[in-house]
């Protein structure tokens, strides 16, 4: 390579020392400027001032070294020299631009089993309908941000930045940040943050602190801070035999658990005592065992909120439903009670008064119980009765009727004889199936919109004894997404089982001394053996 | 590119290794320093059953561990006098370099398979782990480990010192380790390079596949890194013919 011929300078002996000095500083200047305008941009014009320097420098540097330099390059070391650094910053540059496109373009799927990473229903499509920027503030101390170990509870800021990289992936107008509240104490004082871990989610003048590192906390306080209100879901008691808090097995509670988990707020109503009306902010309503007769201020109390303010409702019966329920829904064109329903064929454990509702069994056609369908879920219904639509539909124009779940085709019947009837086959009084154990309604309202109404023929398959049970909560929390007309939600959960130990001490102790001591030692000992055979 | 040859001279190092001493040594300390992280994880009460635990333990050990291993590879045949023998042999340089990187990362991978006793005794005493972090955890440590390597070499090719070397991968292996620190330095994200010196952070990489994500880029990071430093190794070693 021949370098273009410039007039040179007076060959004065200093010159050329003072060029290499020269150089050496624009280096300094130029690496001091580059840190400078990184680190701190508050003194940008420095930096740049270096930078400038620099560049000054360097050309000094030419000016007064020209002839040295191009001596170098022209030697082989020099020419080889350079090739070499210009090979190596390509390559630098091809990385570079690689790890570019690799963090702009990716794969990501979590592969775990209880799919810890896979944000859930609600959370996806609360960050699907976002619409305007939001910024979520973590702030957590040091010490707890770069400590990834396994438990969550000393592992909250790893597993909490974690989450919300997930948020932000799926969203664009989704932001975080990860704030040491010791190193910036004034934007922890501007969102109030006292308490850590603390994260608080934030759109425009509204903000929603939450200290629960969970997603559904996370998504709970995202959805307040874009001014969205979490639906609710009223249970009735006093006419339900069942309650949302009770933690045994009759109860309600994971059952309301799980609501709260995809981000619905849980109340009990008492209608007639704490409670004139169904309250407004009832998305639906839940009876669960109807227990009693319904009084018929309750009955219009109930009437008025279905058909005046188009609310929605999901009645979970028995066999012992009493009969002024069942006429309540057969205005609604739903046929409830009048038997037990028994299924010889798909069963429970040999017992024909558990039947169990196979995939094909669920219909299809019909958002609830279509992913159970196609997912190939089971359910299953201790002691059930029918809830049917009416044939015939006793108002076609203005009630949908659909069934949801129906018992065998080959052998099952709604036993009309009473729930101790052990009879293998039905008796002539019998209705013969399949028989429909749950049935959805749509019932059109005046001038316009409309309620639903979901009524399944047992409240055991809800309960704390069986909710998390093959589909059960699948069917429960797709009923109440679709009474609330949160169809996107609809889905079947992944299961997530526990994946914890429970060592002994004794286990504890084995695990603690083999692990630090016996099989290094043994490794140690293969290492002592070979330097023996090596003497 | 001729296989053979990369195997002739890996299988001559692994021989080195496993013939001497040093590595069993290496392996003994690595193993108990991540059985003591592993132990520490299975002492909470109701633990995990999983081996994240000792992952970032384990992998920090890694680095400062492959150094140690490397740190001969060229250093010492640059100080024996054997090099210039070894460049003038009918192999290439890439031949040599990749030879020794696989010696060193069969090494490391052998050191790594080890280790499986831990999730071994996560089964035995019923645990139910789920498989797939484990074996998404032990990826990220081979690619660790084989970065780690890759890192160790280069140092080992620009020096005949070995203690020189085992200083230089350690150091460039801890700016990679540490490098989320400096844009903590900085003092919030609004600094327009902290996304930048962030990705660069090897634990930052870690994070996905240790909780069982496969995140391609990830992937990319690791791999990148290994060609970039064997690529600029086989060039340091290609300068000894000039210079």
């Amino acid at each position: 390579m021949r370098l273009p011929r410039v007039p040179s300078l007076p060959r004065l002996p200093f010159l050329a020392d003072l060029g290499l000095a020269l150089g050496a500083v624009a280096l300094l200047a130029l690496v001091a400027g580059g840190l400078l305008y990184l680190l701190v941009p508050e003194l940008k014009g420095w930096s740049l001032g270096l930078i400038g320097a620099s560049g000054v420098l360097l050309l000094l540097f030419l000016l007064f070294s020209y002839r040295e330099v191009a001596q170098f390059l022209g030697t082989r070391r020099g020419r080889y020299g350079l090739n070499t650094l210009v090979v190596v910053a390509t390559l630098g540059l091809i990385v570079g631009i690689a790890n570019f496109v690799g963090y702009n373009q990716f794969y990501r799927q979590d592969l775990t089993a209880t799919g810890l990473f896979t944000l859930n229903s609600r959370s996806i499509r609360a960050l699907d309908d976002l619409t305007e920027p939001v910024t979520a503030f973590a702030f957590f101390p040091f010490s707890q941000q770069n400590a990834p170990s396994v438990s969550s509870e000393t592992n909250l800021g790893f597993y909490a930045a974690g989450l919300l990289r997930e948020y932000s992936l799926r969203s664009k107008l989704f932001s975080y940040r990860v704030v040491d509240p010791e190193q910036d104490p004034a934007t922890a004082a501007k969102f109030s943050v006292v308490q850590y871990p603390s994260v608080v989610f934030s759109s425009g003048a509204r903000s929603q602190l939450t200290t629960d590192v969970s997603e559904q906390s996370f998504t709970a306080a995202l959805l307040r801070a874009v001014g969205q209100e979490l639906k609710t879901v009223c249970y009735l008691t006093g006419i339900s035999g069942r309650s949302s808090t009770d933690a045994s097995d009759p109860g309600y509670s994971s059952a309301s658990g799980a609501l709260v988990q995809e981000n619905y707020v849980v109340r009990e109503v008492s209608l007639g005592t704490t409670d004139e009306k169904v309250p407004e902010v009832c998305w639906t309503i839940v009876v669960a065992q109807p227990s009693r007769d319904l009084a018929d201020s309750e009955a219009a109390l109930l009437h008025e909120y279905l058909d005046d303010r188009k609310g929605n409702a999901l009645f979970l019966l028995e066999p012992e439903t009493p009969a002024s329920f069942v006429s309540f829904l057969a205005g609604y064109g739903i046929q409830g009670g009048g038997g037990v329903a028994l299924d010889a064929v798909s069963r429970v454990r040999q017992d024909q008064t558990r039947p169990a509702a196979q995939p094909d069994q669920h219909n299809a056609q019909h958002v609830i119980t279509a992913p159970l369908a196609r997912e190939s879920k089971l359910t299953f219904y201790p002691l059930a009765t029918r809830a049917a639509p009416m044939d015939p539909n006793p108002d076609p124009q203005r009630i949908a009727l659909m069934s949801l779940v129906k018992t065998s085709l080959e052998r099952s019947w709604l036993e009309t004889g009473g729930e101790d009837s052990k009879t293998a086959e039905p008796g002539p009084q019998d209705i013969r199936g399949p028989i429909s154990i749950a049935t959805a309604a749509v019932v059109k309202r005046e001038p316009s919109g409309s309620s639903r109404i979901v009524a399944v023929g047992d409240s055991d398959f809800a309960s704390n004894a069986f909710f998390r049970l093959e589909g059960n909560e699948d069917l429960f929390l797709n009923s109440v997404n679709w009474l609330t007309e949160e169809e996107k939600l609809i889905t079947i959960r992944p299961k997530q089982g526990p994946r914890l130990m429970v060592p002994t001490q004794r286990e504890l102790t084995w695990i603690l001394y083999s692990s630090v001591a016996f099989f290094p030692l043994a490794v140690a000992l293969v290492g002592v053996l070979v330097w023996w055979r090596r003497r | 590119m001729n296989l053979r040859a990369i195997g002739i001279i890996a299988g001559k190092e692994v021989r080195s290794y496993f013939g001497s001493p040093m590595a069993y040594i290496v392996m003994a300390v690595f193993l108990a320093f991540s059985g003591f992280f592993f132990a520490s994880s299975m002492s909470q009460p109701f633990p995990e059953a999983t081996v994240r635990g000792f992952l970032f333990p384990g992998a920090l050990a890694l680095l400062l561990l492959a150094p140690v291993l490397t740190m001969r590879l060229l250093a010492e045949e640059q100080k024996m006098g054997t090099l210039e023998l070894l460049l003038t042999a009918p192999v290439r340089d890439s031949e040599i370099v990749l030879g020794k990187f696989l010696a060193s990362f069969i090494m490391v991978a052998v050191t790594l398979a080890l280790t499986l006793y831990f999730p071994f005794l996560l089964f035995l005493f019923g645990g139910d782990p789920d498989l797939v972090p484990i074996l998404t955890g032990y990826l990220v440590l081979l690619l660790v480990g084989a970065m780690a390597v890759s890192v160790g070499i280069f140092g080992s090719a620009l020096t005949s010192n070995q203690i020189v070397a085992a200083v230089l991968s350690t150091g460039l292996l801890m700016i990679l380790w540490l490098a989320n620190l400096a844009g903590n330095l900085a003092g919030g994200s609004e600094v327009a390079w902290k996304t930048a010196v962030d990705y660069l952070a090897i634990t930052g990489h870690m994070q996905d596949l240790a909780f069982g994500i496969l995140n391609t880029t990830d992937v990319v990071y690791f791999l990148s890194l290994i060609a970039f430093f064997l690529f600029v190794t086989i060039r340091v070693l290609e300068t000894r013919r000039w210079r």
